[in-house]
């Protein structure tokens, strides 16, 4: 019988498949080929678990976790690899994209990331759970809309996004889209608007236990208190998003409340420390391979820098963040701006318009 | 996640198993194969559907039902096609291929699969 029904040889229990993932992702990728039997490479129980440590690790090592799944994708795509039963071969394949193409996106390479995302679509679009990976894939282009700015898009596009969602019983992709939503209110200036979002996705992530979710919405609200000047307000979420943050390992969300601390402090006049939470976050920003977050924050310690009559010193910030916005052609949409900043610094004579013009172009 | 890995686990089981006779007539029947055959066909389908329900982006396990019914057939054509070669490569008697598409009779053991469920 065994001859006449060719399903793939069981060789991991469901048990078995996370060790074998923490054992893959252990090997230094150039020796795994070389080892693939041993280390299952294409047994479907360790994908689906390796899979599930990418997205756990996507806070904590974002750098590495495009790579893992680069690697995954092009092991998977050629040569041609028979894995698992019915659609897994092209579900992995998807998979894999969606998660490199997300932290290319998370990392600021946004044309390696829209070129994932078309890939990730090709492969979902073959498998048999179509419309919540697609939706999926969804969240992440529009998220890409709103790192480019484009506000009303974002406004526009989120409520059939969240109706997909709400449709397939997606309940935590479903929050999610509120985050997309606060930010582009935030940056059309509807503040107030935000922070009710913001209060309503809170509760509604304490309500179905997402902690992750939680943490991040109480970071963002603290942001947002900050900038109001609300000093009180944001210290208390500060304390929540930090105990969630940390609690959880979110290396990512403690980085941006560092930020945000910043800001905070920036806003009460403590420019000093204002200047020393940005540079620790840039330190941890940087740790984490978001070179993005490095540049945008070496901006905001230059403007600051200069208030305090330390042209010098702001001139060094803005040369750091120079060469990371050009081989990462960061500010496509504020090429004039760059190129004003880049010659004023050039002419050591900083143009402060250009300096927050560009920066303008990095905030989420 | 929101919900208890163990919950989804039992959730997957339960509709695995509530869908289980109404997949083991049709392979018997409806694809003509061996008890053994679909045991094998059955033992196989679970492990991809326990995988299905562990993807990221989780959504209900009730709505993964079709998706089942829809792998079934899917692996039991497959099967019936591997049979029929086999017999034209050994000269023996054909095994004939379900003419009905793997979706179409997905849907018609969705329909049996409800009917059941009323019945009980």
């Amino acid at each position: 019988m065994a001859s006449v029904l060719r399903f793939p040889v069981r060789r991991l229990a469901s048990a078995e498949g996370r060790s074998a993932a923490i054992r893959a992702l252990a090997n230094p990728a150039e020796e795994r080929i070389a080892r693939a039997e041993e280390l299952h490479l294409h047994d479907p129980e360790m994908l689906v678990s390796l899979v599930g440590l990418l997205w756990e690790r996507s806070e904590t090592n974002p750098e590495s976790v495009r790579l893992e799944a680069e690697f995954f994708y092009t092991y998977l795509a050629e040569p041609y690899r028979p894995i698992g039963a019915m659609d897994e071969r092209e579900y992995f394949l998807g998979e894999f994209a969606l998660i490199a193409g997300t932290h290319s996106r998370v990392l600021g390479r946004r044309d390696e990331a829209r070129l994932w995302f078309d890939r990730a679509d090709a492969f979902f679009r073959l498998t048999v759970r179509v419309q919540a990976d697609l939706s999926r894939l969804g969240y992440q282009r529009l998220a890409v809309r709103l790192e480019e700015r484009c506000y009303s898009e974002v406004l526009e596009l989120s409520p059939p996004l969240i109706e997909s969602f709400r449709r397939l019983g997606m309940t935590e992709d479903c929050i999610k889209v509120n985050f997309l939503q606060v930010l582009a209110l935030q940056e059309i200036g509807k503040l107030e608007k935000a922070i009710d979002l913001l209060e309503e996705t809170s509760r509604a992530a304490v309500a179905h236990g997402l902690r992750r979710l939680h943490g991040l919405a109480q970071t963002n609200l603290f942001n947002l208190y900050a900038n109001r000047g609300d000093a009180a307000r944001a210290m208390d979420c500060c304390r929540v998003a930090s105990s969630e943050l940390a609690s959880l390992g979110n290396r990512v969300g403690l980085a941006k409340l560092r930020w945000g601390a910043g800001t905070l402090l920036r806003n009460q006049g403590r420019e000093k420390e204002a200047v020393e939470a940005f540079r620790a976050a840039i330190g941890e920003f940087r740790d984490l391979g978001m070179r993005g977050e490095v540049a945008a924050t070496h901006l905001v310690v230059a403007d600051l820098l200069i208030d305090q009559g330390a042209e010098a010193q702001a001139e060094w910030e803005i040369r750091a963040a120079l060469p990371i916005i050009d081989e990462e052609k960061m500010v496509p949409e504020g090429m004039a701006a760059y190129a004003l900043l880049r010659e004023s610094v050039r002419r050591r004579k900083i143009d402060r318009n250009a300096l927050r013009d560009v920066h303008g172009y990095f905030q989420e | 996640m929101g919900q208890n890995p163990s919950d989804r686990e039992a959730q997957v089981d339960a509709l695995f198993l509530r869908a289980l006779p109404v997949i083991t007539e049709a392979l018997t029947s409806d694809y003509g194969l061996t008890e053994d055959e679909a045991s094998e066909l059955e033992q196989n389908l679970y492990l991809w559907f326990d995988r299905l329900a562990r993807r990221p982006g989780q959504v209900p396990i009730s709505s993964l039902r079709s998706s089942l019914l829809l792998a079934a057939c899917q692996f039991a054509r497959g099967v019936c096609q591997m049979k029929h070669e086999a017999a034209v490569a050994r000269s023996a008697e054909e095994f004939p291929v379900p003419r009905y598409e793997p979706s179409a009779f997905a849907v018609e053991l969705e329909r049996r699969l409800l009917n059941r469920e009323r019945e009980s």
